[in-house]
């Protein structure tokens, strides 16, 4: 029992990862109905850039006290905008060109800005797993029996903190506005004098910001991260988003804790080796039996 | 030989059909008419398995079809073409017709694999009749030209020799006449007749009333979803609901 | 030699489509098949380079499997890897010390074809009325599964470690050893076979079909094509393609592990396919060609020139970069491929004519 819970806790906290991750998935699925395939590796380059900050800071190690908070603070919105930023030249770059080619195009190509973001990582970070600082005091709390750390009481309140904002920030702001009418039909929202290309950089700053905070989190998390790191996190990521609705905020998170729980109960009890096979094949009978996901609706074909 | 009974549709909370009823008689040419959104369109797609009836029933032959899958309303011989043209783009008009005798070739993935001496001649007899067809329809000359860089109306007659590979016992035509040319009009008119004239059975939709006036047997008139009028053209074009339902738009002539 | 060989086929097949008198064209043809098959018997090439070759031939034959589904029937297949892993496992498993089976290599070829187009049939039942970015979705999902389930059901796939010391194949009694050269002659075979079963497929009814289904689905099941079916068809067939090149592969390296299998692998064929242009059986081979040899001959060669000149670069990493920047590249300002197709250029040329009339 005490087992249980000690892994229902893990899985949380991995859920959070997932979650902040499958947010950007949703989000730029829901705009352009594109597999954002470089999304993981936008993720992984988070980590690295959050390294390179807190080397910066000269941070190696548990950091107390207000310290912490500052140098945390700093971290998160250096490497979040500095995925922004990657997100956004990705988009420009690469997808805008093919906005209008299908579907199957662009996800090629995405496949492609994948590989090559994960080469440049290679280069720059090496072929093996880099060390990351134990930022976080490594304190545990007992909570009737069951300890919780630190790091896992911010993981997830940072994840559903997001969440919230995010919702606030899709149905309350001009932006969010401008956002969800683009993603019901773009020419509308011309008409409406909704600037198109603004709108969807912007979602795709958004989107990678929060895989750029996943990254300092997992990196903080995990103590390591590689340049092959987002690979399976990305999938693992976007498993989590069709399996809570593709395009729903509130989906993405329900199946990023989900996806989490699961794969830390599938450790648990199948051995780690099985893990990925379990949310693999989750991902595919979710798509089979219900492409909507938890909390999508199912959309009729157009003819 | 086609009987829809009693059929509705909605999407969310437009009706798009209500309660409509409609036959076609073997060897006739049939015509649905109606103001813009009326719901033509979607009748088709429900004959043809876009989608099936709320209620209602519809038949072919004596054969239920609602509901079932498109492609097995096709091998049963109903054709169509599509108010928003639907050709392959890339492919040639000669290969866009190939493509329509689908259903009415046997060889199967074996013999197209080995070209087995049947699977050549039936590919040679498919060729002819892809020719005959390009004839027909006055393209014979463009059987290499892609479909794409066809012109507007070359396109229009393609689409109906692609439906006319097939041979189907049914043929479904959605606005044919749309964008065309009061000349082309009377050349797609004059093919109909032709068509006709083989046996074959016609229901086209159309908004332009002199086309269907001059075409049609028998019109079926949907405004909002339901059936206004039915009968002979002369009838329907006097029936005070259906000048009312066109009051504005298109007066019949 | 090895680029006599490639570069010779690389022009042929590029130019050999230009050709518009039937009978040149056939003869150009044969002269390069005979060219490739005598040649080695001839003794024109070293043992390393027909090695390099039969891998690559390995390679033509992957991507003309993969461009039946994705060229062909415009189904996006990434885990197309799987489908050779399931063809190298069967070799292995039953022409090794493993269990003690030892079926004959030529057998085998149609157990892994057939094996791989059963998995294809069970993958793709469910699976090919999804979406075609839900469809590309699934597939790369069922790729990272298998290799893991090879890896982890070590009982009886060797685990990590996979089967080594597999049966070497044997015609009339001789046994191919460890020399390139039979392995060369075999790939080249099955390339030939490969060639004209995807010309005739492409070309026929059911080829059409798939053109339908590719340029618009809808369309096509109002022709009476029963689309779930014509997916079905490619699926297997691109799968059998790889199951026979797992046979070969695995026979060839005598051994079988599940790290071959990996994305990557499914995402180099997938660059060979685009490189060359997809539904392009010609530029398919080329692009498999160019790839290979970028691979296993321009790399390695440029890393030792870099380090001769003491330059600081180690290019041998390089595979993923020049992978994706295909993808990107040729999506972006070449969609049709390196080579498009001839059908295409005469196709444009005679709807200026027919404009004109
Ligand atoms: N797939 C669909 N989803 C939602 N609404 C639909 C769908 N198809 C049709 N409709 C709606 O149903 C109504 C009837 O449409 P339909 O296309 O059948 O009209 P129509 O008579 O063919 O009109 P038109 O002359 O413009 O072609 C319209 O209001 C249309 O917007
Ligand atoms: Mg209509």
């Amino acid at each position: 029992m005490h087992e249980f819970f000690a892994q229902l806790v893990n899985g949380i906290a991995l859920g959070g990862i997932y979650a902040l991750i499958a947010l950007g998935y949703t989000m730029v699925y829901g705009i352009i109905e594109l597999i954002n395939f470089a999304h993981g590796d936008v993720y992984t380059l988070g980590s690295f850039f959050s390294l390179t900050i807190l080397g910066a800071l000269g941070v190696s190690g548990e950091v107390r006290g207000p310290l912490l908070i500052v140098d945390v603070g700093v971290t998160i919105i250096g490497a979040a905008m500095l995925c922004g930023i990657v997100g956004i030249l990705i988009e420009r770059l690469a997808y805008r060109r093919l906005r209008f080619a299908g579907r199957l195009a662009p996800l090629i190509t995405a496949i492609g800005v994948s590989f090559i973001l994960e080469n440049v990582m290679q280069v720059w970070r090496g072929p093996s797993p880099v060390a990351f600082p134990a930022v976080f005091p490594t304190h545990i709390y007992n909570v009737g029996g069951v300890g919780i750390s630190l790091l896992q009481l911010a993981v997830v309140t940072l994840a559903i903190g997001t969440m919230l904002l995010l919702e606030f920030f899709v149905h309350h702001t001009r932006f969010g506005q401008a956002m969800r009418a683009t993603a019901q039909d773009r020419e509308a929202a011309t008409l409406m004098g909704i600037d198109i290309n603004r709108t969807i950089a912007l979602t795709f700053f958004v989107g990678s910001a929060l895989a750029g905070l996943a990254g300092f989190v997992s990196g903080a998390y995990y103590q390591s991260t590689w340049f092959f790191n987002g690979f399976g996190a990305g999938l693992k990521a976007f498993t989590a988003a069709v399996l809570g609705g593709i395009g729903n905020l509130a989906g993405a998170m329900l199946g990023g804790f989900l996806i989490g729980i699961i794969e830390s109960f599938a450790t648990w009890k199948l051995g780690g080796q099985w893990s990925n096979v379990t949310v693999f094949t989750i991902l595919v009978l979710t798509l089979v039996f219900r492409p909507a996901g938890l909390l999508g609706e199912v959309t009729p074909e157009k003819v | 030989m086609l009987q829809v009974e009693g059929v509705s549709r909605s999407f969310g909370k437009l009706v798009a059909l209500h309660d409509v009823s409609l036959r076609v008689d073997a060897g006739s040419i049939a015509g649905v008419i109606g103001p813009n959104g009326a719901g033509k369109s979607t009748l088709f797609n429900l004959i043809t398995g876009l989608g099936r009836p709320e209620s209602g029933t519809i038949r072919f032959s004596g054969k239920r079809i609602d509901g079932r899958p498109t492609y097995w309303i096709a091998c049963l011989g109903i054709a169509r073409t599509f108010q928003n043209l639907r050709l392959f783009p890339h492919a040639t008009a000669l290969e866009n017709i190939l493509t329509g005798e689908h259903v009415r070739l046997r060889s199967n993935l074996l013999e197209d694999l080995v070209r087995t001496p049947g699977q050549r001649r039936e590919e040679e007899q498919a060729r002819a009749r892809a020719f005959e067809l390009l004839h027909l329809v006055g393209l014979r000359r463009a059987a290499n030209v892609r479909a794409a860089a066809l012109s507007y109306g070359d396109q229009r007659r393609l689409e109906i020799a692609r439906a006319l590979a097939s041979r189907p016992r049914l043929l479904l035509l959605d606005e044919p006449a749309a964008g065309m040319n009061p000349v082309e009009k009377d050349g797609l008119a004059e093919l109909v007749r032709t068509i006709h004239r083989t046996g074959m059975t016609v229901l086209l939709i159309e908004h332009d009333m002199r086309f269907v006036m001059g075409l049609c047997e028998h019109l079926t008139v949907l405004d909002y979803g339901e059936r206004i009028a039915d009968g002979v053209p002369q009838a329907v074009r006097e029936n005070p609901r259906v000048i009312e339902a066109y009051l504005g738009s298109e007066l019949p002539a | 030699m090895i680029f006599v060989y490639i570069g010779s086929t690389i022009l042929v097949a590029a130019f050999g489509q230009r050709i518009h008198v039937p009978v040149a064209r056939i003869a150009v043809y044969v002269g390069l098949a005979l060219l490739l098959s005598v040649g080695p018997v001839l003794g024109l090439g070293s043992d390393a380079t027909l090695n390099t070759l039969a891998d690559a031939g390995i390679f033509v034959l992957l991507a003309l499997g993969l461009n039946i589904v994705v060229g062909f029937a415009g189904l996006l297949d990434l885990g197309y890897a799987a489908f050779f892993a399931i063809g190298a496992y069967t070799y292995a498993m039953l022409a090794s010390p493993q269990f003690g089976v030892h079926l004959p290599f030529w057998v085998l070829l149609f157990v892994g074809a057939a094996l791989a187009g059963a998995f294809g049939i069970i993958l793709g039942s469910p699976t090919l009325r999804l979406r075609g970015d839900y469809l590309a979705i699934v597939t790369l999902g069922f790729g990272e599964i298998v290799p893991q389930v090879f890896q982890n059901l070590t009982r009886f796939t060797g685990g990590p470690n996979g089967i080594a010391a597999l049966d070497f194949p044997s015609l009339f009694g001789r046994s191919f050893g460890t020399a390139a050269f039979p392995y060369y002659e075999v790939t080249l075979g099955l390339i030939g076979v490969a060639l004209v079963t995807a010309r005739n497929l492409r070309s026929s009814r059911i080829g059409r079909a798939w053109m339908a289904i590719r340029e618009d689905e809808l369309a096509a099941r109002h022709l009476g094509i029963n689309t779930t079916r014509m997916k079905l068809a490619a699926f297997a067939i691109g799968a059998a393609f790889a199951g026979v090149g797992g046979v070969v592969y695995a026979a060839k390296l005598s051994l079988v592990s599940p790290d071959l299998f990996q994305f990557q692998v499914s995402i180099l064929v997938l660059s060979m396919l685009v490189l060359g242009g997809m539904g392009n059986i010609a530029g398919v081979v080329i692009g498999s060609l160019v790839l290979t040899l970028v691979n296993q001959v321009i790399l390695p060669q440029s890393n030792v020139l870099a380090q001769a000149a003491h330059l600081p670069v180690n290019l041998s990493n390089a595979h993923f970069f020049i992978y994706g920047g295909i993808l990107v590249a040729i999506m972006l300002f070449r969609p049709e491929g390196l080579l498009p197709s001839a059908q295409r250029q005469a196709e444009l040329h005679e709807s200026v004519q027919a404009d004109g009339v």
